[in-house]
């Protein structure tokens, strides 16, 4: 990548990484959150915009995060561990979401377009009824609480979530590098053709879903332990599945930073409407009609139009 | 042995309603390509705004369409609920929950019980799919929504504007779930938040059923029905949501098609 | 170009209301009350506008009073009510209060709807030290964490079926309600429900009753057609149906379609809104028990909250947790003028010792007690009344002093 597109990511990062002890509480809660939505959809576009399918299940793994390490940290034998229960619970939870993604990709990927879309869709239901159901394990409808020695402050949580977040649109801009990316969208272009070249088409989807499974599982994580309670809306909700792919799509599918600005955009206009716009008529009406703009009026993202193309700032990241 | 039937009967027409919920949708589905999550929503406000929002769409590729509308109707979805519910509570009543007495009346068949609100949801979604049906068999309209759904570049060619007849589906669907939301209400109260999960339970049976086949849609919402009522009974009432979920999936891995499907997505 | 150009157009237009909107120049000295609440979203169907409204008013209501009279300042303050929608959304509820512990700068919280969002903002109060009065939040997990800034004016949700049961028992025993033996439950899998359902299945004993089935169902059920086959070969002498309100009347109307028809029907959350018996019609409204936290009050304030409820444009028995609201919201302006002062521990000390006589009668917070099983600090008492359609209308049945009619059996 060229030396300008460089120097902006590192100012950039060296930006978000002083901005802490500036911030009030609520913007550092603000930008925790956008920083684990930035993940998820990031994490979203690579089986969106490298894959072609549409995964409306990210949300999944995000909630599996969130559970299985409230879950282990509720067992007395990993409390035992002092501060390595944190760790262990962490590694345990996000592994459980790749072995998830791994066993789901089975599945899925005899599916595509519309049907994928559902099927996926489903996932997040299903996993919202075992949690609300299996109540001995998941705490049901009351939720989980995180033992208070375990919770990470936002100012710590804000960090990890960039550092994860960093690694989830690195991953990105690696694989609009790499062969594995290149293999990725050969795959989208033309399944049938990839795979008479030796590109065997599960083996590598499923790559893809369980690289895109880790990093959300961690946010989950790191949600969680901030949070101090999950219960199934919470944890599974369904805006976890459907707002990212949103925020792909106005940034631009595909493109490195397109979910980088994707989730700024919205964040931004979420946060204008709730915290700012005190209208007599509810904000989530202007959300809603926001999204509704967008997606009617920005088909292909940010990223891929022309005008902002020719910048050559951004040259470099589209791709 | 009454109980038997009494719970399939149950099941059968509880069927009914996820018919009523799920044609429309399998009608627009085919024919525009359009994925409409809120359709639930729908299902209790039952507006004509898809004018905008078909046509912006319409003319896209696949992937783009399908991501686009899914966005869109999201969008369209939380703000119209939103509209819905805040408007019904400003200007009708603080309480906004949809729901009719009429047509209650319990019928008996020996030793059978059965609902009478069910029965009559049942009547009104059989003659509704079957006009449809008639619709898309017989009339040159219903002709061009089937010849748009089974070869959309095919339709262009022969000079048909797919425009006009996306929007005249689309109202017509439109106001056939608004009906049914009404028909809906006698059975099952409704509130402006509950659209999205109505969305789902369509899907199902739209996939279920095969997309762009309407009467199929009564045989899926009736196996649906008595798959769910079956649940109740031997697993407990809080797994039969899983079993919807559950089926979907297992149709969708097995036979994506749907039962009956003819291909037609 | 043209998306680019449109998404500037938005992004201006937007950024442009919002300018217009910024807040207002600084006032003297006020009383700062902040939260958020369920405006739109799933719990709005219960809450909503009017609850926003509601809230508006009564600060609006207090300052045409004067205010509240702070020792410290020696002067009558004016109360500044800042109340944000958080969507139904439990992150956006904790977003929204950290701005109003850190951006508003509140003196003291009100709590939010519901209690899955109350127990993640009340983190935040418990965060910043600054005293929450919750209402309508009534779960023991809300009070089980040993959190020092928070009270809550509801009396938990398992209580609920105590004076319920209570009620009963002392009807049969005088002959006016027929001896009951059996009682089945159901209850929705969400944890309001499931508390009050657990007062349902564990208190039966009061009124001498034995449970012969607990059945749970998902949230919003729809179908009810298995259950009710299994309860009607079991015949309970009462159903005890703990759901929301329109869940139960997607109940009532399947049962009485297909002929479960109990001696006595207790739907805790029918009598809480006047539309419960449009939902479902007089052959199934007309006798149907349940509880209401509205009644007509004899004590406390009660000109200034019917007053209220007027003019919210509320009437009978709707949006029935005004009486929550409005004693929590009062409970926090006498701990102001006990302290005598805006201190926040001095106000929540004076919160944690309040006894004074509210619309129900006696106020008081409870510590270290136990609910449901679990050790419970800072829930209130304000009870429920239990009432009975009768004649198209909500009658309160109990305790004598508010009764409005007498329980009537239900016609079989």
């Amino acid at each position: 990548m060229n030396r300008r597109a460089a120097t902006l990511t590192v100012v950039t990062i060296g930006v978000l990484a002083v901005l802490p002890p500036l911030l009030s509480s609520t913007w550092l809660l603000v930008m925790f959150l956008s920083f684990l939505w930035l993940i998820l959809t990031a994490n979203y576009d690579v089986l969106d915009g490298f894959l072609g399918h549409i995964n409306l299940g990210q949300g999944a793994f995000f909630g599996l995060g969130a559970y299985v390490t409230t879950m282990m940290l509720n067992v007395a034998a990993v409390q035992a561990l002092g501060g390595l229960a944190l760790v262990v619970s962490a590694l345990v939870a996000v592994v459980s979401a790749a072995l998830f993604a791994a066993v789901m990709a089975v599945p899925l990927f005899r599916l595509k377009g519309l049907y994928f879309a559902i099927a996926t869709l489903i996932l997040i239901f299903l996993l919202q009824v075992f949690a609300l159901n299996l109540g001995d394990l998941t705490g049901g409808s009351y939720g989980l609480y995180v033992p208070p020695r375990f919770f990470v402050s936002t100012f710590v949580a804000y960090y990890v979530a960039l550092a994860v977040a960093i690694v989830s649109v690195g991953f990105n801009f690696y694989l609009s590098r790499s062969t594995l990316g290149l293999a990725f969208r050969c795959l989208k272009e033309d399944e049938e053709g990839a795979d008479s070249i030796g590109l065997h088409p599960l083996r590598y989807k499923t790559i893809g879903l369980v690289l895109a499974s880790v990093p959300s599982a961690a946010g989950g994580v790191l949600f969680a332990l901030n949070a101090g309670f999950i219960d199934p809306t919470i944890a599974l909700g369904v805006e976890r599945s459907l707002l990212p792919p949103l925020m792909a799509l106005l940034g631009g599918t595909g493109t490195v930073l397109g979910p980088v600005f994707g989730t700024a955009i919205i964040r931004i206009i979420e946060t204008v409407f709730f915290h700012y716009l005190r209208l007599p008529v509810p904000s989530m009406l202007f959300f809603g009609l926001t999204l509704m703009a967008v997606a009617l009026l920005i088909p292909a993202g940010l990223m891929r139009s022309p005008r902002v193309r020719r910048l050559s700032l951004f040259r470099a990241f589209s791709s | 042995m009454a109980r038997a039937l009494e719970l399939v009967i149950g099941g059968l027409s509880l069927g009914g309603i996820y018919a009523l919920l799920a044609f429309a949708m399998s009608l627009t589905i085919s024919t525009t390509r359009v994925l409409n999550v809120a359709h639930g929503v729908f299902f209790v406000w039952g507006g004509a705004f898809e004018r905008g929002i078909v046509r912006t769409l319409l003319g896209r590729s696949h992937q783009m369409l399908l991501v686009g509308s899914i966005m869109a109707t999201f969008g369209l979805g939380l703000s119209m609920e939103s509209a819905l519910g805040y408007g019904w509570v400003t200007f009708v009543d603080p309480y906004p929950v949809f729901s009719s007495p009429l047509a209650m009346f319990p019928i008996r068949l020996g030793d059978v019980a059965l609902s009478g609100s069910r029965l009559v949801i049942l009547a009104f979604v059989v003659v509704t799919v079957m006009s449809f049906h008639l619709f898309l068999q017989k009339t040159f309209l219903g002709k061009g929504a089937r010849a748009m759904a089974q070869n959309f570049d095919g339709f262009l060619v022969i000079g048909l504007n797919p425009y006009r007849l996306s929007m005249i589906l689309f109202t017509l669907a439109i106001m056939a779930t608004a009906i049914s939301g009404a028909f809906y209400v006698l059975a099952v109260p409704l509130n402006p938040y509950e659209g999205l999960p109505l969305t789902l339970k369509s899907f199902t049976v739209v996939i279920l059923a095969g997309v762009g086949n309407l009467p199929a849609t009564l045989v899926a919402g009736a196996l649906l029905g008595v798959a769910e009522v079956a649940t109740s009974q031997f697993l407990g009432t809080v797994w039969a949501p899983a079993v919807s979920l559950a089926v979907l999936f297992l149709v969708l891995v097995v036979k994506p098609t749907g039962l009956f499907g003819k291909g037609v997505y | 170009m043209k998306t680019t150009v449109r998404v500037i157009a938005v992004g201006l237009a937007v950024a442009a209301v919002g300018a217009v909107v910024t807040p207002v120049l600084a006032q003297p000295r006020e009383i700062k009350i902040g939260g958020t609440m369920a405006v739109t979203g799933a719990f709005a169907v219960e809450w909503g506008p009017t609850a926003k409204a509601f809230m508006e008013e009564w600060a609006k209501m207090m300052n045409e009073r004067g205010g509240v009279f702070v020792k410290e300042a020696n002067a009558k303050l004016p109360i500044k009510l800042t109340v944000y929608d958080d969507g139904s959304s439990p992150d956006r509820a904790v977003e929204l209060y950290e701005r109003l512990a850190t951006t508003d700068k509140v003196d003291f919280f009100t709590g939010p709807a519901t209690s899955p969002i109350t127990i993640r903002a009340s983190t935040v109060a418990e965060k910043y030290g600054i005293p929450m009065v919750t209402a309508e939040a009534n779960s023991p997990a809300i009070f089980a964490r040993g959190f020092k800034w928070l009270v809550g004016a509801d009396r938990p949700a398992p209580q609920w079926a105590e004076d319920y049961y209570a009620m009963a028992k002392a009807l049969m025993d005088a002959g006016a309600m027929p001896r009951l033996k059996t009682v089945a439950v159901i209850q929705e899998n969400t944890p309001h429900t499931m508390d009050v359902g657990w007062g349902g299945i564990h208190r039966a004993g009061i009124a001498g009753l034995t449970v012969v089935a607990t059945e749970t169902v998902p949230p919003n059920a729809a179908d009810f057609s298995a259950i009710i086959g299994k309860l009607k070969a079991l015949n309970p002498d009462m159903l005890y149906v703990a759901t929301w309100a329109g869940t139960a009347a997607a109940f009532a109307k399947q049962a009485f379609e297909l002929g479960l028809r109990p001696k006595e029907l207790h739907i805790p959350h029918s009598t809480i809104t006047d539309k419960y018996y449009g939902m479902v019609g007089a052959s199934i409204g007309e006798g149907i028990t349940g509880t209401t936290h509205e009644a007509h009050f004899k004590h406390g304030d009660k000109d200034a909250y019917f007053a209220l409820r007027k003019r919210v444009g509320l009437s009978g028995f709707d949006a029935g947790w005004t009486s929550l609201r409005f004693i929590a919201l009062e409970a926090l302006t006498k701990a102001i003028e006990g302290a005598g002062s805006l201190d926040r521990a001095k106000v929540m000390a004076a919160l944690r010792g309040l006894k004074y006589e509210t619309l129900h009668g006696p106020l008081a917070f409870s510590f270290g007690v136990e609910v449901a099983g679990k050790k419970v600090d800072g829930v209130g008492n304000k009870s429920v009344f239990p009432a009975q359609w009768q004649n198209g209308k909500i009658e309160v049945l109990w305790p004598p002093e508010v009764a409005t009619a007498k329980y009537r059996p239900r016609p079989q």
